[in-house]
């Protein structure tokens, strides 16, 4: 039987998707029958939820522009004309 | 690897501007959002992003194309982040040590205020919890969260951007995780 500290690491691994179908059932089972580690998996499972939804900033449309503009510009060569 | 964005590379290198200007447009977005989430503020977002090319343009000789050119891109972005973060600790304990009882310096404080009004209308009163937690995270389980989570990557990426194995990198996203789990008062929000 599998222990908490154990389920726990079993926790991350799921969430960092790398857990094996063997290790899920064995997960499972740990959690059908520990409450607190139970919580901690929902939490878990709310706070992924949570980070995967923060918006992304609007970025300045300008950007390119005012990147390109501090890029230095090329040496001109120059043309030998013979 | 010779992907689109190495081929772009290689033809900046060699002088093409708008090489160049193709790779500040594929990569600008990425890097201004890695700036506003390790930094909190759209200012040093958009610095992050002049800081990051022209560095990017003056070591377009040294990148070396076998390697890919969103990791080198990123390495350079969180670096320059990362620098500055500290040079902000640096400075909350040196020069203004003046911390309120939450612990956070003046700096930082400022950091999260730094939103115009329509953008704090739309952020719902979660994801401003969010971003706060994110804010107060100290900095080497800020950076993992931010490349995994808003960056979408993978744990080998970040480790190839941070630069270490990727059993530090799975370490320090399990404690930011447990980090924010704490933070979040999950119940609270719900």
């Amino acid at each position: 039987m599998m222990d908490c500290k154990e389920a726990i690491s079993f926790i991350h691994e799921y969430f960092d998707g790398l857990l094996d179908d063997p290790s899920q059932q064995q997960l499972k089972q740990h959690l059908l029958q520990c409450a607190d580690c139970q919580k901690r998996f929902n939490e878990l499972e709310q706070t992924e939820a949570f980070l995967h939804s923060i918006p992304a900033p609007p970025v300045p449309s300008d950007l390119t522009y005012k990147v390109m503009a501090a890029i230095p510009q090329p040496k001109k060569r120059t043309a030998w004309m013979y | 690897m010779n992907s689109f964005e190495t081929r772009l590379a290689k033809l900046a290198r060699d002088g093409d501007r708008s090489a160049f200007a193709e790779l500040v447009d594929l990569y600008k977005d990425k890097i201004y959002h890695l700036g506003y989430r390790m930094l909190g503020n759209a200012h040093e977002a958009e610095d992050i992003v002049q800081e990051t090319f022209l560095r990017v343009y003056r070591s377009l000789k040294s990148y070396d194309p076998s390697h890919k050119f969103s990791t080198w891109i990123y390495r350079i972005g969180t670096n320059l982040c990362i620098d500055r973060l500290r040079k902000r600790k640096f400075h909350a304990f040196s020069l203004d040590a003046d911390t309120t009882e939450d612990g956070l310096d003046g700096y930082s404080m400022l950091a999260s205020e730094d939103l115009t009004p329509e953008q704090q209308i739309t952020l719902s009163e979660t994801q401003q919890h969010i971003r706060q937690a994110i804010d107060k995270m100290p900095e080497k389980y800020r950076s993992v969260v931010v490349l995994r989570y808003l960056h979408d990557l993978s744990l080998q990426e970040i480790s190839g951007i941070l630069g270490m194995p990727v059993t530090t990198v799975k370490t320090r996203v399990h404690r930011g995780r447990e980090y924010l789990r704490k933070r979040l008062d999950v119940k609270q929000l719900l």
